[in-house]
């Protein structure tokens, strides 16, 4: 694609409005293209409208435009709306890991370093706000090729899953450390026993939030093959019975995502109940998520 | 004083269209433009309430609440389009502010409605 049509509208005035406005929201490139394609997709809607009643495709564009607004207006609610979020993420991970780092502590050396925890707690859940807001966002835009055809695959790239297995290695190392620590082995003087603990602990909550993501989901016609780094097993459509959002169950999950992140339920052959999530940060995870809805309801 | 008077229908209209947008979406998934001619049917000056851009800072507001979800699907250039699904928090919402404008409606006609003539 071009430079005149990096926004795959080929209509040069919508170009132009695009890249005001890009030059104006905040974020990566991934975060400032959903917005950007939620409203280049509007201003073509309404052109081809005002097209089929009969304007010339000079006014319709006019017409689009002019409907919508101002780049300048639409930037200043983006801007808004990430700010909030950053501000709300902020809070509540930065009073998490403080508390966490507080009861590590305290099991560890006693409340003497309160202090410390906050402080911990300050530049943790900024930085961590940052990066989901502004870097990272927690949905990702699906490419064309993955919105057409029946079948396809919801899960993380191949570079987030390499960095997923990567980051278990260092979990699994570290938590490996903390539990001798707490069994009291020798070489292990970096950790106080309660500390080893609370490390050892964290560290295997760490490596089972990492499984999830090396998980894929491949969507066929019979129904959905769940497993890590392929294979695994195929639930038939007709055995999914329910589609819940996490907070359903852990209600004090702390908001990291924008979308919800979601549990399928599925009664198993030998009749249990078992379920696979969606991560809303998977490709295609909404189309998924839409799919299992919409048969649901049907059924 | 006609321009104030609109000016003051779109006021109290604007306070409607949380609710309007989860009745819409109640009835059938949809992407922005669709909801917004969706919508500026069943309003007689739709055009002067519901601007094009009110629509999506409404539809992230909802969404940011977790009153809808939004998942994407080819629109008819091939590209994602992003619709947007009420959810069952949303469904809840959606009967709790209509028993609220009920009761509002049910005031005014006990009231205001009953005193005042009709204009000519």
């Amino acid at each position: 694609m071009s430079d005149r049509n990096r926004y795959g509208t080929n209509e040069p005035a919508f170009e132009h409005f695009l890249g005001d406005l890009d030059r104006r929201l905040l974020g990566a490139k991934r975060v400032r293209e959903l917005t950007l394609v939620e409203v280049a997709d509007h201003l073509l809607e309404h052109r081809d409208d005002a097209a089929e009643r009969g304007k010339r495709t000079e006014v319709a564009v006019e017409a689009a435009l002019d409907g919508f607004g101002t780049a300048h207006e639409y930037a200043e609610f983006q801007r808004s709306a990430l700010m909030q979020r950053f501000a709300r993420l902020a809070i509540v991970s930065g009073a998490a890991f403080a508390v966490m780092m507080f009861g590590m502590q305290w099991i560890g050396d006693g409340p003497a370093k309160l202090w410390t925890s906050a402080a911990q707690g300050l530049l943790y859940g900024p930085g961590l706000a940052a990066w989901l807001v502004f870097v990272q966002p927690s949905r990702r835009l699906p490419s064309s090729s993955e919105v057409e055809g029946e079948d396809f695959t919801v899960g993380c790239g191949p570079r987030m899953r390499g960095l997923t297995v990567l980051m278990m290695v260092v979990f699994s190392a570290i938590g490996l450390g903390g539990l001798a620590a707490s069994l009291g082995f020798a070489g292990q003087e970096s950790f106080s026993p309660g500390e080893g603990l609370a490390v050892g602990a964290c560290s295997l909550l760490l490596l089972g939030m990492c499984w999830g993501y090396l998980t894929q989901l491949q969507v066929t016609g019979p129904g959905i093959l769940v497993g890590p780094l392929g294979g695994g097993t195929l639930v038939r459509w007709d055995q999914v019975g329910h589609l819940r959002p996490r907070t359903e169950r852990w209600p004090w999950m702390p908001p990291f995502y924008w979308g919800r992140v979601l549990d399928v339920e599925y009664v198993d052959t030998d009749e249990t109940l078992r379920s696979f999530t969606i991560f809303p940060d998977a490709a295609n995870a909404s189309r998924l998520t839409y799919m299992v809805s919409r048969r649901l309801t049907e059924s | 004083m006609a321009q104030e008077a609109g000016s003051t229908d779109s006021q109290v209209l604007k306070g409607v269209l949380d609710t309007v947008v989860l009745y819409a979406l109640a009835r059938a998934d949809n992407y922005g433009f669709g909801l917004l001619q969706d919508i500026r049917e069943h309003f007689e000056d739709g055009d002067t309430v519901l601007k094009e851009q009110t629509i999506y800072p409404l539809l992230h507001r909802l969404e940011a609440r977790g009153f809808l979800d939004s998942y994407h699907r080819p629109g008819k250039r091939g590209t994602p389009r992003k619709f947007y699904r009420i959810t069952d928090a949303g469904r809840v919402r959606l009967s709790q502010r209509t028993a609220q404008w009920r009761r509002v409606t049910a005031l005014l006609e006990r009231t205001v409605f009953q005193a005042e003539p009709e204009p000519a």
